[in-house]
Order: structure tokens, then C-alpha cells, then sequence
């Protein structure tokens, strides 16, 4: 699998604050990468070390198979970048912003674009400083689009926005992922938000990555489980994938995280003698997220 | 390259507002150094603001180009767009280059070609110019794109800049009002009450736009701050318009008429006619200076002919150049083996001059030549220099030369070149002449040199502007030196500016103003024609000012009060000594002008003869000079100075001197200096007529009985009263001295006419024993009534000393109606003269 980037032991700190701390990730060509993690988890940071924005202090970056230190105005055509964070020219109007950017790139689709105006219903003779923050959020994006890059990089493009424009935004996002077969690298603190476009989940916890894999992987694995013990005593020894475990009273509940259909119930019965047959529910995103975050900072606290 | 451009577009349009307002703003300037009249007041302050408000709207828009893409900021646009660090550097130079560099360069290169300055100049000029715009953007640039927030800081520094003007300009006048009387807030130049009117806009301005969110908002809280920023300055400087009329004119202002004269070659010839001894023939030659236009010619009159300064005499006629007419002349007695000096005067007739608001003159030119009786003799010292009269007074200047109105023209003195630069006209009754002056001689490095410079040329020239053809000429209404700005300074720091500018007056009618047909004349101020022209020669013109007033003309309303007489003195400021030559000339200039003013003899001991003693030591020649051609109180003033100024070691100069000058006895003998000078005074005794009384003195005191004679001739024509108490002292001349009265009394209507009084007369009559002098006298007691005896008074001192009172009581005798009462009763004939005593008694005493 071809690699768009490629992190290899990323640091960076800030003043001594350890923002990212060893990071290694591939992010797959043609797949829809959620990076999530927490506020302050080094989500912004990443990212900004691949698209050059900062200088890594350690390890190394590339992008589109050139290091991310040397990207150029060509690597630029073929990425398209939105943040919240990116300062835009908010005296334009949305028709001059987007006279400005098509110059810059050689593969700008018009057509595309025009069509795109439309379904954005974007407000042509309107300044970007008028606009909302939906708007205006859509307006970067489809100027960071319309030249059909290879390598999309969203860093926390629904911050702010109501959910029915999130829905949009996600919605269109999601038409053009699948029939571009574009690379999409998405950060979010918002699980939701990414579970229907993530093809892969990379999960960022303060510097490090403690877990990658896809989102069908992710999602088969993890079952939250609830069942009735025959007493309110734990054993000691409880299978390391069980995480964020709950007890009140006889009553259990975790969340398996190598959860097999086959041999879960047996192994269950093996742990807890007496037990009633426990009930294994699918987990939404978030909640893997979240337990695996409690794990996460639980470990971490302990080492 | 194509991004370089891309990005200069969008930063041009972002900028387009500040863009078109440094554009309006060249504009202005442009206009304002080409526009020939420069307006005082509100007008004149905003041009001079335009230059302050350059720099702030070029730092206004080049700082926000700057700060749309800021260099090292992460977030900012271009960082994740195909966009190179090198193309936002480009862009931003490239903004620099058109926007604000070029417009500048382009609109001083304007104002160059316009004055046909080569492109060579230009280019090398502007490459200078250039480079401290760039570097001064790069320095805006650079701080700009370092931090954030430096924008913030640009723009309250902007706000604040106009803040030390103001703070200078309050120092100033504050300083100013408290040196004077009367407090005026419109003493503040119209410059400074715009600074702090824009000043205050744009605080406020700034206040109420950000205060609004709305533009709509905005623009309606701006606009009362725009109209109170803008109206204060509005305000006060019609306010300070309207007091400068009443203000009064300050000591030291400049405000003399001017008048100049058009040159003519003239040669002057006289003639001894030969065959009559007191017939002067005089012959007058001038070479045609003015070239024929359409066959006209310019009539000249002659409109005095002296001779021995003997002003009765004169004829006056036509002249017609290129020919010449003969004029004849008659004198009085034959001089013969004495020189006689011949000045005939040229008047263009049909010349007007016009200046300011009203005012006519009139030019003349002049030549003096010398030539020794019994032989004729061309001109042996011709010069040319030129008098005019403007409302009364006469002032006269050596003509520099004419300077054609032609772009490029010069113009050389050899001391100061001129070249004629541009000439505009506004209107029918204004225009203004745009001049370059240099000094080969000089090297001037410093700014404030040049400035200096300026001022002094300025000082020393006068200028007309002469349409002979038309026989119109205009003096210029104020000139003054253009410095220019920038990239004009290197070319303008030796320009001056000539504005004519005439109002109509209800009974003046002034003709156009052609410039085709018209050129300059260019004059320097010098001493009338013994000085030779050079750099030490003074800014003075004390022979034009110094008006005869040996009659005290001034009535006692018109002469300058004590108190204004001291206190412009004293704002003259201290002696210039050790000063050049000019800076004193001006100095005694100004210091003769108030004597005269205040018509008061500054005798030797008075302070201010003390106080200039020492300039007269440094500079003898110089009051000399003015000594030569001055009258009455300014050399009363003159010579006080020198009596109390120099040194033994000066003597010789004096001396040299006192045969082309004898008023200089009076010097000699008061320091003591007459024995030295024994040979000089008897050469002036040789060949002198009219004599100083100091010469005569002299000359009695050295006890030249050789020249005795001449002395007793010189008497006869000039027999005033000191003159006659001189020559009665020497008995070797008393029974001359006789003869001499009896002359006096047979001419006595003559005599009577100027030289003495009816006293004097009467007193030197009686003392010489003329018989019909005590008879006139008693006649005319006889006719006086008795109760007007008082106003006699004249009478009875003609008759103290000369005739026996010894009738009347002592105190009596100077009782005027006792004594003519006395005198009513006696018998003229009855006065018999006692030779031995010199006096009349009454045979009845």
C-alpha cells in the first residue's frame, strides 16, 4: 500500500511542552484518514509539521514521496489544505477570493467549480468577512477541491459549525471522496463527525499514537459487554483487553477490545463462573474512542 | 514571474483606495510646484501638508500589502498555496516600485522636463531618490512582517506623527506670544492649526469608525470628526487673515518701492565755448541700447542740467536716440583752472513702472563726466547707473544686465550668473518668473549654505520686468526662494521665485503684462559709482535714501518717536562686528534709516556713536563712502562715528581722502589731524569751490595766508553766516571781507534767495558799516505796529552787537519790543559807523 505520508518518529515541542513525541503514522493513498485524539493532543501540530509549517525536531515527514521540508509551490497543486486556523484574504468577495486561487493551479476545474458553487450555494458578491463561519468554511473547502488534489488535509474543518451544516459539509465531502478516490487526511476532536467518512482511524494522545487501523477493524473488535456476575466480587486477573471496566453491584459492564463472537462468550464464562450470558453491543467510533482514551491516559498515569 | 504578478494585482486591488490617494496627493504636488503664484494662508499650508501626508498614506498602504502576506506567520494564506516565500518578496518589492517610487520619481521628472532639465540629470538625481524609498519601504516592510501586532503599531504611529509638528509649532508661537504684548491664538501658522485639525480627525476618526460596525455607521460617526478636523484650520486661518491685515509692519520690513531704469549708453561732453568765458557748451551722445521695434523709438528727456550743483540753471529738451543735441548752459562766473562737472540726466519719457496695488514711476538714467575749463575733454569717467522714483523717493542701482525671457537664457555678472528658468502667467494681472542663480566663485556643500546664499543674492538684486515697446514695466510684488523637496532639492536650492502680481486700482489702468515683449533687467545694489564691484560690497544704498533735508523738511508728527526709535534699534540686535563687510553695510543701513526717521543730530558723544564707533574702525572705507553722499543727519551720524572710531593708525585714510572729499575737514580738524594733512587742504583750497566750513576752518587754522584768497572768492558765492564768523577772524582779510559784504549787499535779492536769511544778512551788513542797512532796518520798524514788535525778533538780533544800545537799560536790550520801540525813535540817518568798534550809534547818544 502506497504510502501519501509518511511520519517516521515525529517530535516537536513548544517551550519544552512535548507536543508530538515520537509519532509514526502512514497514511494510506485513496482512504479517508480520521485522526482523532483529545484537545492538546497534538492533532494541529502534525499536521502542520507535514505541510511544512513547522520544522520537526526529530524524525521525519514526506509528503507525496518528497520530505515535507521541501515542499514546493508543485506539491502545493496537489494538496488541498483547510483549517480553522488559516488566516484568508476576508476582504475579498467569495468571487474574487476564487479568481485569486484558480491562477494557481493548473488542474483547476471550472466546470467543477461552478457546479460546486451552486450546490455550496455559496454568495458570490459577498466578502469572506460577511460571511458565517459555515460558509465561509465551505468556501475554503471548495477552493482547497476544485483543483482535484491528491492529498486532502482538513484539520478541524467543523469546529464551530451547526449540525446542519456539518451534515452538508459532511455529505458533500463524502460524494467527492467516493468518486474521486481522493487521499484525505481529517483531524477532529468530533468523533461523530468522521465515523461515516473515515476509512481509517488514527488516534493521537498526547504526542503518541497509541492505535491505527481502519474503521471496520476498529468497530468488529470492540463490543461493549454487560452481564450479571454471580457476586460483586472481581477476580484479580482480568483479560487485558477488557477496558473501562464498570461494576455496580453484580452488575458489569466494559469493553472487550479483541472481541470474537466465537470464543467470547466462552471466554467470559471461563473468567466469571456462574455468570449470565453477557450482552456484546456494537460500539459507535466515539465510544472506542473513549475508552480508549480512558485506557490511554490510565496507562499513562501508571507509567 | 506570472505569481509575482498575481499576487501584485490582488495587493493593489486590496490597496486601491490608498493607492488612488498618494496619486491624488503627486498630483497636488505636482501642481503646486509648477503653479506660479503661491498663495499665502490656507492654500500655501496645504501644499506644505502634502508632503507629511505622502509619507503617511505611503506607509498607510504599503504596510497593509505587507501584512496581507506576512513572512514567517504560519498561518497565513499563501504558506499552504503553491505560492514561494521568493514570490511574495517580489510582489511586495514590485508594489513598492509602482505604487510609491514611481509616481514619485514620475512627477519630479515632470517637473524637471518642464524646466528642460536634461534626462541625463534626472536619471542621476533619481537613482539617490530611489534607493532611500526603497530602503525606506524595506524598513516598513520588514517591520511589518515581523510580529503580528506590528500593524496595530504602525497605524497609532501614523495617528501620532503629526503630533512633535504640533507640539514644535505651539513651542514656536508660544515662545513668539510671550515676547510680545497681546496673546492671539492665530498666531499659529496655518500649517500648524492643519496638523492639529487632522490630528484630531484622526483620533476621533479612528474612535468612531471602530466604535461602528456597520459601514454605514461608521461613515456617519466619521463625518462630524472629518468637518471639525478640517474646520478648526479653516477657522483660524481666516481668523489669522484677518488679523495679519491689521497687523502692524515690523521693524526691519522690507517695504521699499522699488524703481528701476533701463540702461543707456551715455556720453556726456562738455565743452568751454571759447568765445564766451561763462558759456558751457555740453554735448550729449547715447549709443541706441534699445534696438528699434517697428520703427519706434525711445524718446528720452533730459530733465536736469547741473552744474556746481547750482539747480537754478537748467535746461531741459528733447532727445532723440541714436542722435544727440547740444544743450547749453550758462554759469554764473568764470571758474577758470577749476573743474566743472557736468551731469545730464536721461529721462524715458513714456516708461511706467507699476508695483503692487498702484503706484507710477518714473526711470532715468545717468552719466557724470569731468572736464577741465579753458579746454574741452570727452567723458573721462563715464558710468552707468540707473534712478528711479517710486511715490517720492529715489533709489539708484548698477544695472547687472538684461536677461531675455527665453528658457535657458543666462544672465553673467561674474560675481552672479543668472538663468532664466520659466515664467508663468495667471491671468491678466499676475505671473510669476522662476530664476537659477550661481556663484562660480563659491563652494557650498550644506543645505543651510545654499539657503544662505539665496537669502544674501535675494538681498542684493532688484529686478525689473520691462516691456519697452510698450513703455510698461513691473516690479516684482516679492520674491523668495523655492527650496525644493526630495528629489528637486539637488536642482532648486539655488532657484528664486519673482511674483508680480497688481490689483487694479479705480484710477489705474494697468496695460497687459506680454511676455514676448518683455524682459528682465537685473540690478545690484551698490554705492553710486566710486566703488568698484565687487564681493565686499555692501547691501547699502545710503546715497538713495538720503534725502536733503538741510531745511528739516519733517514735520514733528512725521519723525520717529524716542521710544519707537530706541526700540527698533534695539530689535536691530548687537553691532555686527568682525562680520563681513555686507553684514554690517546693512546693519548702518538700517541704522542711518532710523536717525533719519527720527531726525536727530547723533552728536559724537551720544551712545549710539559710541556703540557703532568700533564697526566705523572696522570698516572706515564704508562710512567714508556713505559720508560722500550723505546728508544731513545720516552724515551728522556718519561722522560722529568716525570722529569717535578711528584710530591714529586710520588717519592717512582720512587724509587721502580729503581732497575728493572735503566734508572730511571737519573729521580732520576735530581729531586733530589738519597739520598732517596741511598739503591736501591746500590742494582743496586750489580746486575746490564751495568749501566746507570745516575746510575753511582748517585752512584758517593753519594759517595758509596763500590761500587766503580763494577763500575770500569761495566767500562771495557761498557767503553763509559760519563762513563769514570764519573769515572774520583773519585781519589780513578785513578790508576784503568789506568788499566782499558790500558785493553781498548789492546782490542781496540773490543772495537772499538761499544762502542767507534776512538777519544774517542785516547782521554782517552793519558790521561792515553799510549805511543802508540801519536805514532799511529802521524803515522797516517803521512800518511794523507797535504790537507786533514781538515778532520781530529777528530784527533785534541783527541789530545786538552791531549797534550802540547803550541808551537803553541792560535789561532792556534784549527785550525785543524795547529795542525796536528805541529804534522806532531814532533818525536812520543819524547812525554813524564806528570802524574800530564795528558798530552803528546814534549821533544823538
Amino acid at each position: 500500500m502506497n504510502a501519501i505520508i509518511d511520519i517516521q518518529d515525529l517530535k516537536k515541542h513548544f517551550n519544552g511542552n512535548r507536543a508530538v513525541d515520537g509519532l509514526s503514522l502512514k497514511i494510506p493513498s485513496g482512504r479517508v484518514t480520521a485522526f482523532l485524539g483529545p484537545n492538546g493532543a497534538g492533532k494541529t501540530t502534525t499536521i502542520k509539521c507535514v505541510l511544512n509549517l513547522h520544522q520537526p525536531d526529530k524524525g521525519t515527514v514526506s509528503v507525496l514521496g518528497s520530505p515535507s521540508t521541501r515542499l514546493g509551490p508543485e506539491a502545493f497543486q496537489q494538496i488541498g489544505y483547510v483549517s480553522e486556523n488559516q488566516d484568508l484574504p476576508m476582504w475579498m468577495t467569495v468571487s474574487q477570493y476564487f479568481d485569486y486561487c484558480r491562477p494557481l493551479y493548473p488542474s483547476w476545474d471550472r466546470a467543477f467549480e461552478t457546479k460546486m458553487h451552486q450546490e455550496f450555494d455559496l454568495p458570490q458578491k459577498t466578502r469572506l468577512r460577511d460571511l458565517s463561519r459555515g460558509m465561509r468554511m465551505k468556501a475554503a473547502l471548495l477552493s482547497s477541491l476544485v483543483y482535484r488534489p491528491k492529498l486532502v488535509v482538513l484539520d478541524e474543518p467543523f469546529s464551530g459549525l451547526d449540525p446542519l451544516v456539518r451534515d452538508e459539509f459532511i455529505h458533500g465531502l463524502l460524494e467527492l471522496t467516493e468518486q474521486e478516490g481522493w487521499t484525505v487526511f481529517i483531524s477532529s476532536h468530533d468523533i461523530e463527525e468522521v465515523e461515516r467518512l473515515a476509512d481509517d482511524v488514527a488516534i493521537i494522545d498526547r504526542g503518541k499514537l497509541p492505535l491505527h487501523e481502519t474503521t471496520d477493524t476498529l468497530t468488529a473488535r470492540f463490543r461493549r459487554i454487560e452481564a450479571t456476575l454471580p457476586c460483586d466480587e472481581l477476580p484479580a486477573n482480568l483479560p487485558k483487553t477488557w477496558l473501562d471496566i464498570q461494576q455496580s453491584g453484580r452488575v458489569i459492564r466494559f469493553t472487550e477490545s479483541e472481541y470474537r463472537a466465537s470464543t467470547f462468550n466462552q471466554k467470559f464464562e471461563s473468567t466469571f463462573h456462574g455468570a449470565e450470558t453477557p450482552q456484546a453491543n456494537p460500539m459507535s467510533l466515539r465510544e472506542i474512542f473513549i475508552a480508549l482514551a480512558k485506557t490511554f491516559r490510565l496507562n499513562t498515569d501508571l507509567s | 514571474m506570472r505569481t509575482i504578478r498575481h499576487i501584485f494585482k490582488k495587493d493593489s486591488l486590496q490597496q486601491r483606495g490608498g493607492i488612488i490617494f498618494i496619486i491624488l496627493l503627486l498630483f497636488i504636488r505636482l501642481l503646486s510646484d509648477l503653479q506660479p503664484i503661491q498663495d499665502e494662508g490656507l492654500g500655501s499650508a496645504l501644499f506644505g501638508s502634502v508632503a507629511l501626508y505622502l509619507l503617511m498614506g505611503a506607509i498607510a498602504v504599503l504596510v497593509p500589502a505587507v501584512m496581507a502576506d506576512p513572512l514567517g506567520n504560519h498561518q497565513a494564506f499563501y504558506r499552504t498555496r503553491p505560492i514561494r516565500t521568493q514570490d511574495i518578496v517580489g510582489a511586495k518589492l514590485l508594489f513598492l516600485l509602482v505604487w510609491i517610487v514611481s509616481p514619485i520619481v514620475l512627477t519630479e521628472t515632470i517637473y524637471l522636463s518642464f524646466h528642460s532639465l536634461p534626462i541625463g540629470f534626472i536619471l542621476q538625481a533619481s537613482t539617490e531618490k530611489v534607493f532611500f524609498i526603497i530602503l525606506f519601504g524595506l524598513v516598513i516592510g520588514a517591520a511589518a512582517t515581523t510580529h503580528p501586532n506590528i500593524k496595530t503599531a504602525i497605524m497609532t504611529l501614523l495617528a501620532a506623527i503629526p503630533v512633535p509638528f504640533v507640539g514644535a509649532m505651539f513651542w514656536e508661537r508660544i515662545s513668539e506670544l510671550f515676547a510680545i504684548s497681546s496673546l492671539s491664538p492665530a498666531k499659529m501658522s496655518p500649517t500648524g492649526w492643519l496638523l492639529l485639525g487632522s490630528f484630531a480627525f484622526l483620533v476621533f476618526a479612528a474612535f468612531a469608525y471602530h466604535a461602528a460596525k456597520h459601514p454605514m455607521r461608521r461613515i456617519i460617526r466619521s463625518i462630524p470628526m472629518i468637518l471639525v478636523g478640517f474646520g478648526i484650520p479653516l477657522f483660524a486661518t481666516s481668523w489669522q487673515s484677518a488679523l495679519s491685515s491689521e497687523r502692524p509692519n515690523q521693524p526691519g520690513t522690507k517695504s521699499e518701492p522699488k524703481a528701476d531704469i533701463p540702461r543707456s549708453n551715455l556720453t556726456v561732453t562738455a565743452y568751454d565755448h571759447g568765445t564766451d568765458p561763462e558759456k558751457i557748451q555740453v554735448q550729449v551722445t547715447a549709443q541706441p541700447s534699445y534696438p528699434r521695434r517697428a520703427g519706434k523709438v525711445v524718446e528720452w528727456t533730459v530733465s536736469e542740467m547741473r552744474l556746481n550743483e547750482d539747480q537754478s540753471r537748467t535746461r531741459s529738451g528733447t532727445f532723440r536716440s541714436p542722435s544727440s543735441q547740444i544743450f547749453y548752459r550758462r554759469t554764473n562766473s568764470s571758474r577758470r583752472g577749476h573743474e566743472i562737472e557736468a551731469i545730464a540726466h536721461l529721462l524715458p519719457k513714456q516708461i511706467r513702472l507699476f508695483h503692487g496695488s498702484t503706484g507710477s514711476g518714473y526711470f532715468q538714467s545717468r552719466a557724470s563726466g569731468t572736464m577741465s575749463a579753458n579746454r574741452s575733454a570727452q567723458l573721462i569717467d563715464r558710468s552707468t547707473s540707473l534712478t528711479g522714483r517710486l511715490r517720492g523717493r529715489e533709489f539708484t542701482w548698477k544695472l547687472v544686465g538684461e536677461l531675455p525671457i527665453e528658457k535657458n537664457k543666462t544672465l553673467d555678472s561674474g560675481e552672479t550668473s543668472w538663468r532664466f528658468l520659466s515664467l508663468r502667467q495667471h491671468e491678466d494681472d499676475a505671473f510669476a518668473i522662476h530664476l537659477a542663480w550661481h556663484r562660480p566663485a563659491l563652494s557650498l556643500s550644506r543645505r543651510q549654505d545654499w539657503k544662505k546664499q539665496g537669502t544674501d543674492v535675494l538681498s542684493r538684486h532688484e529686478f525689473l520686468v520691462i516691456q519697452e515697446a510698450d513703455a510698461i514695466g513691473f516690479t516684482p510684488e516679492s520674491s523668495y526662494q523655492k527650496p525644493g523637496t526630495g528629489l528637486l532639492t539637488a536642482f532648486k536650492k539655488n532657484h528664486v521665485t519673482l511674483q508680480f502680481r497688481h490689483t487694479r486700482s479705480h484710477d489705474l489702468k494697468i496695460p497687459r503684462f506680454i511676455p514676448s515683449r518683455a524682459k528682465i533687467l537685473v540690478f545690484e545694489k551698490s554705492y553710486e559709482q566710486e566703488i568698484k564691484l565687487s564681493w565686499e560690497i555692501p547691501n547699502l544704498q545710503l546715497a538713495n535714501h538720503f534725502q536733503d533735508r538741510t531745511n528739516n523738511n519733517l514735520k514733528p508728527a512725521q519723525r520717529l518717536s524716542r521710544h519707537e526709535f530706541v526700540a527698533r534699534l534695539d530689535a536691530l540686535g548687537a553691532v555686527p562686528l568682525r562680520q563681513s563687510r555686507a553684514e554690517a553695510g546693512r546693519y548702518l543701513f538700517a541704522v542711518v534709516k532710523l536717525v533719519q526717521d527720527r531726525d536727530e543730530w547723533i552728536r559724537p558723544d551720544d551712545p549710539l556713536a559710541l556703540k557703532l564707533a568700533p564697526l566705523a574702525q572696522e570698516h572706515p572705507q564704508m562710512f567714508l563712502d556713505g559720508l560722500r553722499n550723505a546728508h544731513y543727519r545720516a552724515a551728522q551720524l556718519l561722522e560722529s562715528c568716525l570722529q569717535q572710531g578711528l584710530s591714529e593708525d586710520q588717519k592717512s585714510i582720512v587724509i587721502e581722502r580729503l581732497t575728493k572729499q572735503p566734508k572730511l575737514a571737519n573729521l580732520a580738524v576735530t581729531r586733530g589731524w589738519f597739520e598732517a594733512a596741511r598739503k591736501q587742504f591746500q590742494q582743496i583750497a586750489q580746486e575746490h569751490s564751495n568749501l566746507p566750513l570745516s575746510a575753511v576752518r582748517a585752512l584758517i587754522l593753519l594759517e595758509e595766508t596763500s590761500v587766503y584768497p580763494q577763500l575770500l572768492a569761495d566767500y562771495k558765492h557761498n557767503p553763509s553766516l559760519p563762513y563769514y564768523d570764519a573769515l572774520r577772524t583773519l585781519p589780513e582779510l578785513e578790508d576784503d571781507l568789506d568788499r566782499a559784504v558790500q558785493g553781498l549787499w548789492d546782490r542781496r535779492p540773490r543772495v537772499l534767495s538761499h544762502q542767507l536769511n534776512q538777519r544774517e544778512l542785516y547782521g554782517i551788513a552793519l558790521r561792515h558799516g553799510i549805511q543802508g542797512a540801519i536805514i532799511e532796518i529802521c524803515q522797516i520798524v517803521s512800518w511794523l505796529p507797535s504790537d507786533n514788535y514781538s515778532q520781530a525778533y529777528g530784527i533785534t538780533r541783527a541789530i545786538q552787537g552791531n549797534v550802540d544800545l547803550s541808551d537803553l537799560p541792560q535789561h532792556e536790550r534784549n527785550n525785543t519790543p524795547q529795542v525796536l520801540n528805541w529804534l522806532s525813535r531814532q533818525d536812520p540817518s543819524s547812525f554813524k559807523y564806528d570802524p574800530g568798534r564795528r558798530i552803528f550809534y546814534s549821533k544823538k547818544a
